[in-house]
């Protein structure tokens, strides 16, 4: 997670910006491999918040890539459009429009068909950029001939068209990036885009317009990766169309994994490596198309022992060192430390790792409920696991407009309430929820429709002894029979 | 859950791994004296087969075979009109689906 201490993140890009120019072709990075990592980086910045922090995992950036550089390219050479930073600017609005349309149908989705929606659009953008609209982006040739940025200061114009100039123009609008999505990521709709990552039905029980967000973080997405498009073709001088390739998403996909998801500099990270090991295998050690072979195997090492990516695992490091130093130093002066020492410590502890939290955005309260009294009550509830016990005799009621806390956060095995009551709650609970259709789960049929109702005292099915019907339990037995 | 009455997720999730693997293969086998046998022939089938599972439904072998027949005559009717739309049409009607129906046409409602 990115610290919350103020601007320490914005400075140390800011120094990473200014210092890599200068570092990094001493490593073998060439100049265009350092412009072409800015280009994902802020590529990735978009797919980092929504992967990253709302939990999102799209496929289908690449026809946002595509459609922002197509326009940018087109404006600029077709139409002769004079202003490069304008191009991008409307590149980017442009794909914030798609980008809102083809949220209203992919966000109807959730998981797993959410990834397949975003790769069948991503594919009708592909093959629609090929063929129907061929006319205007150039088909398979794409559209050449983009001009370097130039802005007019009044009394002289830049033309950045070297490499390192190029690169000052791509490294001020990173950082230009990097700060609204600090800034995004900081303020309550962040906490509420978290919310909706770690739990997104207990994000909809508090009241949370979770589709509103969940389409917020796409469209920032979506302009984030047109603009990046846009860099692109500038930076190539030439608007290639494999931007529009399933293989730009994932190459995306597994750069953010690389470099860490939920950082926003990990996609920049991922692409530093991506880029820096098809230079080096390819260029040095004359692999050829075998390059990917060694990716593959450092991919596959990466996600296995740092799933947080090299970020996570940098922070993770850090973490570790700071904590430990911070155990050893009472237990070298003050072996015999008192409660009060202790807690003070913990305190001092707790404040460093957990700096103080952003308040989730407050939801908004319907003008119109006024509804009072118990909306959920159960009573004596029990949960079996086979032959095991995990709850017994659980009372509980949830008054309007309450919120109760049934389970400690990161135990997700407990499902007893999560599952059931948190979904019924959010149904009959005070605010609006949108996408109530979502919950047809089976559980709920077993739930009192109105306050007051009672469940069952006994459950629907009575859990069977392991010890002496063995032949019940195991694979014949089917998993539902055991929910109480 | 599973877990907990005491089956071995790994080991089942490896078998059946394993067993589309075999599947997978066995189609290849099938399909090579049809096309041309190229290294990046998987790459080339593995997002048409991607919109046949889709179309059919997950879960749903019936639904596979119904996946398939549908993408193909997609393919082919369009291709009779204007070829460059053929790819197009495809995964406009895998959308539809997926909107209108996203566990498939013969697919049962499971988890979303």
């Amino acid at each position: 997670m990115i610290k919350q201490r103020a601007l320490v993140v914005e400075a140390l890009t800011a120094v990473g910006l200014v210092a890599a120019p200068f570092v990094l072709p001493g490593l073998g990075f060439t100049p265009t491999t350092i412009n072409r990592i800015l280009v994902w980086g802020m590529f990735g910045i978009g797919f980092d918040i929504l992967f990253g922090f709302t939990g999102l995992l799209s496929f289908g950036q690449s026809a946002f890539f595509g459609t922002g550089g197509m326009v940018a390219a087109y404006l600029l050479t077709v139409a002769s459009f004079p202003y490069v930073t304008a191009a991008l600017a409307l590149g980017a609005i442009a794909t914030s429009i798609v980008g809102y349309v083809v949220g209203l149908i992919a966000l109807r989705r959730t998981g797993i068909y959410f990834a397949m929606i975003t790769v069948a659009i991503a594919e009708v953008f592909f093959f629609v950029e090929f063929n129907p609209l061929s006319d205007l982006t150039g088909g398979e040739n794409g559209l050449p001939g983009v001009p370097p940025p130039a802005i007019f200061l009044g009394f002289t114009t830049i033309h950045f068209d070297s490499d390192a100039l190029l690169y000052a123009f791509l490294a001020f609008w990173y950082f230009v990036g990097m700060v609204i999505a600090l800034r995004i990521v900081r303020s309550p709709v962040g906490a509420v885009l978290r919310a909706i990552r770690d739990n997104p039905t207990r994000a909809a029980a508090v009241g949370h317009d979770v589709h509103g967000y969940k389409m917020t973080a796409f469209v920032v997405a979506a302009a984030y990766a047109g603009f990046a498009g846009g860099l692109l073709g500038l930076m190539q001088g030439f608007m290639p169309p494999d931007a529009f390739m399933f293989e730009t998403s994932g190459q995306l996909v597994m750069q953010t994994a690389i470099g860490g998801a939920g950082t926003l500099v990990g996609p920049l990270v991922g692409a530093a490596v991506w880029l820096y090991l098809s230079d080096f295998l390819q260029t040095t050690l004359h692999l050829g198309a075998a390059w990917k072979l060694v990716l593959g195997v450092i991919f596959v090492l990466l996600v296995c022992f740092l799933r947080r990516g090299l970020i996570g695992g940098i922070e993770d490091l850090y973490r570790l060192l700071t904590r430990s130093r911070k155990k050893a130093e009472p237990g070298e002066d003050a072996p015999m430390a008192g409660a009060a020492m202790q807690n003070a410590q913990k305190a001092a502890t707790a404040h460093l790792a957990c700096p103080p939290a952003i308040a989730a955005m407050p939801a908004r309260q319907r003008g119109t409920d006024r509804r009072t009294g118990p909306i959920l009550q159960a009573n004596r509830l029990t949960k079996r696991y086979g032959g095991i016990t995990a709850n017994c005799g659980i009372d509980f009621a949830v008054n309007h407009g309450e919120l109760r806390h049934y389970r400690p956060e990161r135990c997700r095995k407990n499902h007893l309430l999560q599952d059931a009551d948190l979904r019924s709650a959010a149904q009959l609970g005070p605010n609006p929820v949108r996408g109530g259709r979502h919950y047809r789960h089976e559980d709920d049929r077993r739930l009192p429709a109105r306050p007051h109702q009672e469940l069952p005292d006994q459950p629907a099915v009575q859990p069977i002894d392991c010890a002496r019907e063995p032949d019940h339990c195991g694979a014949r037995r089917p998993a539902r029979q055991v929910q109480a | 859950m599973v877990d907990a009455l005491g089956i071995d997720v790994y080991k089942v999730f490896m078998l059946v791994f394993g067993i589309g693997a075999m599947a997978t293969g066995f189609a290849g086998i099938v399909n090579a004296p049809v096309v041309s046998i190229a290294p990046d022939v998987g790459e080339a089938i593995l997002v048409q087969t991607f919109v046949v599972v889709v179309i059919g439904g997950v879960g749903s072998f019936p639904g596979a075979i119904l996946g398939g027949l549908i993408a193909g005559e997609i393919i082919s009717i369009t291709s009779m009109f204007n070829p460059g739309y053929a790819y197009v049409m495809l995964f406009v009607a895998m959308t539809l689906v997926l909107v209108l129906r996203p566990y498939g046409l013969l697919g049962t409602a499971g988890r979303e």
